[in-house]
């Protein structure tokens, strides 16, 4: 499989629109959206509701197929991708959603682990990676906790941690820190600087205006399915 | 390796996730099971008991004692010409006696009873054996002929050939009713673990959408339901057997009284094939819990 080479981007979308058939009736989620990552990048997608930050987010880990356009990730065309091959690409990135996405009767190691079981790696594999993120995330000593046993922000670091342990180049995240505190969320973000400094990727969406403009990175802001800016070092304008 | 125990465990947790529902799925499991190994089981009995019947009826001709030679063989050859039959055996009159003296060797009484008559009062016989027991029918006709009566004493084969139509519609009636049912059953089984594992997939929903993000691969996801099948036919056909051999050791004296032939053993034909017989209903169970859960697999885990 082809892997990314320096010089070539994470994450190019050209000319990508998608289109929803809901019931119907065609919604239009994204149009003509144009934008490139490089490797290193820490990237904040923002906008305000229904403007299509989720989208782009469905279309780069291949939940979704662009209507119009392509989308290439970590060196896949994500429009010829097969349907067996998306696992493989799934464990080139972790991915980290608004609700965590934790399975509630396992442990946070458990949780960790998981994604390192039903990917077929060995238990001495797991065992050795699962403390390093747990540790990476600062959630070392709370292993043995369940979800319920955790703040908002911890059972986000556990989504965290698990999205880590294919050592991916890229993490996404979709409204990570939406559902948290001010204190909570700036602490997830930190964890997301941290990794970002160790060379992995990062593109979130969020709404969060000030992280966003605590950060100072690229900000690309959408506006009904379009960009309508791309800066360099950017911040919140809405 | 690590894999394939990582699948059965996931297959297990699926199999007692919802333990009601993999009862009721087991349970039918196992009935359909049992009723399709019995029907098959008494097919083989039933064409058992029609071969053994078959092999031992004929049709003894016992011909008048002063018949002569010549009108013994134009008998002998006129069932000869039929294509009907298989073979004939001429017992005369002396071997008769013979046969007779040697069968009460040691009862004096009835040895020097025949003896003291001055002629030998057993008749010739004429055994048919025919191709096939429909033919008896036929044979019978050809001989009970006028042309034959004044040789002809006495013709036995009525008994046998009762008991070969009942087994014979018994176990047409059975095959039909066999195949049938089974088809009926079988479907049942189908659809209940197919529903049973949809739910499993549905109450699953969550856990599977986590595995396909963090790149489970779709063995992963896929196996453990079709172990969660594979399960309820194993259950399903150890429990089919469970019941069966009981039942078998039961049944099997009434069904030789009511065939009345001691000969028919279904518990003999039971332990002897008992290998076969298990493999048959594993491998029943294990097929219909494979197509069950891959159709239910096929349809419902890619939309997840
Ligand atoms: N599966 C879907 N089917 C139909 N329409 C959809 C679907 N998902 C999203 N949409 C529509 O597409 C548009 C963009 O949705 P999207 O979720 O990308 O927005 P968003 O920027 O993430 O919003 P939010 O900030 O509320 O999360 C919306 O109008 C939404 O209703
Ligand atoms: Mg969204």
């Amino acid at each position: 499989m082809p892997k990314s080479k320096k010089d070539k981007p994470i994450v190019a979308f050209n000319k990508v629109s998608k289109i929803y058939d809901k019931y119907r009736q065609e919604v239009v989620a994204l149009e003509d959206i144009d934008f490139s990552v490089a490797k290193g990048e820490f990237v904040s997608i923002v906008g305000r509701s229904g403007t299509g930050k989720s989208t782009i987010i469905k279309l780069m880990i291949a939940e979704e197929k662009p209507t119009e356009g392509q989308v290439g990730v970590l060196g896949w065309d994500l429009n010829k991708i097969k349907d067996r091959q998306v696992p493989e690409f799934r464990r080139q990135l972790g991915v980290v959603f608004q609700d965590y996405k934790l399975l509630t009767r396992k442990t946070v190691y458990e949780n960790v682990a998981y994604a390192m079981v039903v990917s077929g790696q060995s238990v001495v594999k797991i065992r050795k990676t699962v403390p390093q993120v747990l540790d990476l995330v600062g959630l070392k000593d709370k292993g043995r906790r369940f979800p319920k046993e955790l703040s908002g922000g911890e059972q986000q670091r556990t989504a965290i941690a698990r999205a880590l342990v294919h050592k991916p180049n890229l993490l996404v995240a979709d409204e990570m820190t939406g559902e948290l505190d001010a204190l909570y969320a700036w602490e997830i973000m930190e964890i997301l600087l941290k990794i970002n400094q160790m060379g992995t990727t990062v593109i979130i969406a969020t709404h969060d205006r000030d992280i966003v403009n605590k950060i100072n990175k690229r900000v690309i802001t959408l506006e009904e399915g379009r960009i309508i800016r791309d800066q360099k070092q950017g911040d919140y304008l809405l | 390796m690590i894999n394939l125990l990582r699948i059965l465990k996931f297959g297990v947790k699926n199999f007692f996730r919802n333990i009601w529902l993999s009862t009721a799925a087991t349970s039918i499991m196992i009935l359909t099971i049992f009723t399709v190994s019995v029907l098959v089981m008494l097919n083989l009995v039933g064409a058992m008991a029609v071969e053994t019947v078959k092999e031992k009826v004929d049709i003894s001709i016992y011909l008048q004692p002063e018949s002569t030679d010549n009108q013994i063989n134009q008998v002998k050859n006129k069932l000869l010409s039929l294509p009907e039959v298989k073979s004939i055996d001429y017992t005369s009159k002396e071997e008769a006696l013979r046969e007779f003296q040697q069968e009460h060797q040691g009862n004096d009484l009835i040895l020097s009873s025949i003896l003291e008559l001055d002629e030998n009062p057993l008749q010739p016989t004429l055994v048919v054996k025919a191709r096939y027991p429909e033919d008896y029918a036929v044979i019978a006709d050809t001989i009970n002929v006028d042309e034959y009566k004044s040789i002809i004493g006495k013709i036995d084969f009525d008994d046998n050939k009762e008991v070969i139509n009942r087994l014979t519609n018994l176990t047409q009636t059975l095959k039909r009713v066999g195949v049938g049912l089974s088809a009926v059953f079988g479907l049942i089984v189908v659809l209940v673990v197919y529903n049973t594992i949809r739910l499993t997939i549905y109450t699953q929903k969550y856990e599977i959408r986590i595995m396909k993000l963090v790149g489970a691969t779709n063995n992963f996801i896929r196996w453990p339901f079709i172990v969660e099948g594979v399960i309820y036919g194993l259950v399903g056909s150890i429990g089919a057997f469970a019941i069966m051999y009981p039942l078998v050791e039961y049944f099997s004296p009434l069904v030789s009284n009511f065939l009345g032939e001691q000969s028919i053993d279904m518990l003999a034909y039971f332990n002897e094939h008992i290998v076969k017989i298990f493999l048959f209903e594993i491998a029943a169970g294990i097929l219909l819990g494979v197509i069950s859960s891959l159709l239910a697999v096929r349809r419902y885990v890619h939309s997840i």
